[in-house]
């Protein structure tokens, strides 16, 4: 008996030491990334973010961008600007060393998409990731605390002002040079026509396309037949715009993405 | 994976061939290490032999000429005499290195299908330069310095035996560069994993300290030794000494010497392998060796206490002082980058082995003390020379973990054991075992996940790029044998020049002269200037057809971007793959728009062929 109570307390032993051995581990600085088509997507402070490595190019859902209409219609996005300054929310952007360890483990063997959680006295929302092939869709759920409802909901997607905005027929919606529209015939085979107007533009076909000239990449963001899309030109931001449709006090929507390697793959 | 398998096999042969016939009386200890060394060493004395004094005598030959059939009909009698005279007596016993052997195999598994996840080709950048110094080689362009064969060596670290040897194993079958780097290195990881547990079981003659040494190394990645799981030249003579070290040490338990001709060439070997790492493991063999040759009499001569005090106090005198040396000079400055504070030496300790070697180190050290035996206590003092070594503020020192880790990770499972042995109960102390491996494997996954990192490139972690494979392929059949120059950033003609066997300015370390011409390009907004530029880049050695191929690559645009210095220093590359996006196309079509000096001749998602034209 006495050697068996000490065969347990030293594998107890071992497996505290192994437990310690794992925590001392150097993880990575940033939080689990995965791969869509040429870009990657991993949660960073403001939400998930598409990106290239080693690129400064961003391509964010954010709650800091979402946004709602209120019954009285107004427009607020969900996590306000008196919020951060405020610092009125929580994320679980920042994992523990320990959470940070566990994530890197399960991230290996596929048990890890990246996602993001924020939550304020009012409500949770939460960013999840699902990947089929070139494409990520990025279910957002909302859980309200307070009751209530938020009639009109929006799903934004950052861009940057040197990207080419089109949609399928050919409406640049960002300015470009004339040079650079030959160019981007030439090299991809599509005829884009500049349409200057309103900084908001509504997208009949619900599809857009995105390429910054600095990235080997495409974005295509498609709204649902229910959903509008809009480009938000003064904010930098493609809007996904629905009316809300809540079970109980719970919300869901998505957003897809899809990367492509150039304009021409996407044809 | 069977020319990988020749690297080994031909000098093995040939070595077996040599020593028995030379020395039939004394039975060897782990014979194999003697043969594969004198086999190798043989292999590069025909070369030295046919270079610098056949070839003179036989004009109008090429060394590939001489050396590939000397070669062949010294192995076919190599294969011969073995079959002949040596079948019935084989070098290893396979009952009993079976299962140990079985152990090493799987834990050698396990780790290399962890690190090739997502990585389908070899993360050894390395690789690439002493691929193409090989393909040199095999073109027939052979010397002693690895400096005079290729430009990409600026620097001889080390003689051409490794790459004789690769070469060698590459004569015979035709071999897929990355099908063979990846055997390579999988076999590379077997043997250290192997030389683990033989060295722990030599001086242990415990099979639980041994396994516990095997489950270690196996998965502990030094960030800047990268002993398992790259095949580089310090990684390979590091794992050949401790072979020799733990034959050595095999003589001696069964009271035997080994013969003096037998150390002179494993010391010659390993000097030849690499001159600074090898020569620390020759001075620590050969100090073994006088130690068990003359031991005695320095036990009687010398106060082992004093000289332990001194060794400490020298040891903190040295780590605290060696920062005030410069090692700017280094290597073009990239020995400045190497020299990492007492910190960074740390963290990078941590990444490697979490807390485990804080906790054990010490505990394997107490044990060591307890058990007071010599063969341990040895160990240990090495162990912690070595330690000092890489502690010392100096550049480069921290690549002796290379040699460090065995006798570490040795001290480390003897703490292990000391813990694992309390546990009686049969049961659970095999389960001990199983968590420890896991925990381990652990360790490995998570620095595999952090090295990685940075590698992203589709749904790959990657150095190389398939479209970069596809233009190698496409140069090598439309421009090898033209001596037409290959230009680009240092990262695109390290990979290309491996792959496409189409001469660069230095692969990825090209000389200051051609980086700063290239800046100079990227500066310049007159295609009459730019291509001057371009043809202003000469290589140091070969000489060229007076044509230049210019890869314009997304790594290449990616490395114009960095800044001046980055891209004037050596430790700079742009590691991962890039494609060429819209302004990098803008860019290629100014250049095509001066059709009289250049011309495209090939594109795909990733890069640009182009020729320049005078």
């Amino acid at each position: 008996m006495k050697k068996l109570s000490t065969s347990l307390f030293f594998c107890f032993l071992l497996v505290l030491l192994g437990v310690s051995f794992l925590y001392g581990v150097l993880v990575p600085r940033d939080n689990q990334a995965k791969s869509v088509g040429s870009m990657q997507i991993a949660a960073y402070k403001n939400g998930l973010a598409l990106y290239q490595q080693n690129k400064p190019y961003f391509y964010t859902i954010s709650p800091f961008n979402d946004y709602f209409f209120s019954k009285e219609g107004i427009r607020s996005s969900l996590i306000t600007k008196q919020d951060i300054d405020q610092n009125n929310f929580k994320s679980s952007f920042k994992l523990s060393h320990l959470e940070a360890v566990k994530d890197n483990l399960k991230g290996f063997f596929g048990l890890v998409q990246p996602n993001i959680m924020y939550e304020t006295k009012d409500f949770q929302v939460r960013y999840d990731s699902k990947f089929i092939n070139n494409s990520v869709s990025i279910n957002r759920h909302i859980t309200l605390k307070n009751g209530g409802i938020l009639p009109i909901l929006g799903t934004t997607l950052t861009f940057s002002g040197a990207d080419f905005i089109y949609d399928k027929s050919g409406n640049l919606y960002s300015y470009q040079t004339e040079q650079d529209i030959a160019s981007f015939e030439k090299f991809y085979g599509i005829h884009l026509q500049y349409k200057s107007g309103d900084p908001r533009v509504l997208i009949e076909d619900k599809t857009i396309f995105i390429m910054n000239p600095f990235l080997a990449s495409v974005l295509e963001v498609k709204a649902d037949a229910t959903q509008s899309l809009y480009i938000d030109l003064s904010n930098q931001m493609v809007e996904i715009q629905d009316t809300a449709s809540w079970q109980g006090s719970e919300n869901n929507s998505s957003i897809t993405v899809s990367v492509y390697d150039n304009p021409k793959e996407v044809l | 994976m069977i020319s990988a398998l020749l690297f080994y096999l031909i000098p093995y042969l040939l070595g077996r061939s040599i020593i028995r016939i030379i020395h039939k009386r004394h039975r060897l200890f782990c014979p194999a290490v003697s043969y594969f060394v004198a086999g190798s060493l043989f292999i590069f004395l025909i070369a030295l032999i046919e270079r610098y004094f056949l070839l003179s005598v036989v004009p109008g030959m090429s060394f590939l000429e001489l050396f590939k059939p000397t070669l062949t009909i010294l192995l076919a009698l190599a294969v011969v005499i073995n079959i002949l005279l040596f079948w019935k007596a084989p070098d290893l016993n396979i009952s009993k290195h079976f299962w140990p052997l079985l152990l090493c195999i799987l834990l050698s598994g396990i780790t290399f299908i962890i690190w090739v996840q997502h990585s389908p080709y070899p993360l050894n950048w390395d690789f690439l330069e002493h691929q193409t110094l090989v393909n040199n080689i095999l073109a027939g362009r052979f010397s002693y310095f690895t400096s005079q064969i290729t430009d990409t060596f600026i620097f001889d670290g080390y003689s051409s035996l490794f790459h004789t040897l690769l070469a060698s194993s590459q004569m015979f079958i035709s071999a897929d560069i990355i099908g063979f780097w990846q055997s390579i290195s999988f076999l590379h990881l077997i043997m250290v994993v192997f030389a683990s547990y033989i060295l722990a079981f030599t001086i242990s003659d415990n099979k639980g300290i041994a396994a516990l040494s095997a489950i270690i190394s196996a998965s502990i990645f030094e960030t800047v030794a990268f002993t398992a799981v790259f095949f580089i030249p310090q990684t390979f003579v590091a794992v050949i000494f401790i072979i020799l070290f733990s034959q050595l040490l095999m003589e001696i338990k069964h009271d035997k010497v080994l013969p003096f001709w037998l150390v002179l060439i494993s010391l010659i070997f390993l000097i030849l392998s690499h001159y600074i790492v090898g020569f620390v493991a020759a001075v620590i063999y050969f100090g073994m060796y006088m130690f068990i040759r003359y031991g005695e009499w320095l036990k009687s001569k010398v106060d082992f206490t004093a000289l332990i005090e001194i060794s400490i106090l020298g040891s903190i005198f040295l780590i605290l002082f060696s920062s005030l040396i410069s090692s700017g000079f280094l290597n073009q400055g990239e020995g400045q980058y190497f020299n990492f504070t007492l910190t960074d030496k740390l963290s990078f300790i941590q990444e490697a082995y979490g807390y485990s070697l804080y906790i054990l180190l010490p505990l394997g050290t107490f044990y060591t003390l307890k058990r007071k035996k010599l063969p341990e206590i040895i160990m240990l003092i090495i162990c912690l020379m070595l330690v000092v070594i890489i502690f010392l503020q100096v550049s480069y020192v921290l690549k002796f973990l290379v040699l460090g880790r065995y006798f570490i990770n040795f001290i480390m499972a003897l703490g292990l054991y000391f813990l694992i042995s309390k546990v009686s109960n049969r049961f659970l102390n095999r389960m001990t075992y199983i968590y420890i491996a896991a925990v381990f494997i652990g360790i490995f996954i998570i620095n595999s996940i952090y090295w990685k990192g940075n590698l992203y490139y589709h749904n790959l972690q990657t150095q190389i790029a398939p479209n970069e494979l596809v233009a190698a392929n496409f140069l090598q059949k439309n421009y090898q044998n033209t001596n037409i120059l290959m230009i680009s950033d240092p990262a695109t003609q390290n990979i290309l020049e491996t792959f496409s066997k189409i001469n660069s300015q230095g692969g990825a370390y090209m000389i200051l002269n051609t980086r700063q011409k290239l800046i100079e390009v990227a500066e310049s907004s007159n295609t009459t200037e730019i291509k001057d530029k371009i043809f202003q880049i000469k290589d140091s050695i070969a000489s060229d057809s007076g044509k230049r191929l210019w890869i314009l690559s997304g790594r290449y645009f990616n490395w114009q971007k960095a800044s001046k210095d980055n891209r004037e220093a050596l430790y700079f590359n742009v590691w991962a793959p890039s494609d060429l996006d819209f302004n990098s196309q803008k860019y290629i079509q100014f250049l095509l728009s001066d059709s009289q000096h250049f011309k495209l001749v090939y594109q795909n998602n990733t890069l640009a062929i182009v020729e320049v034209l005078p």
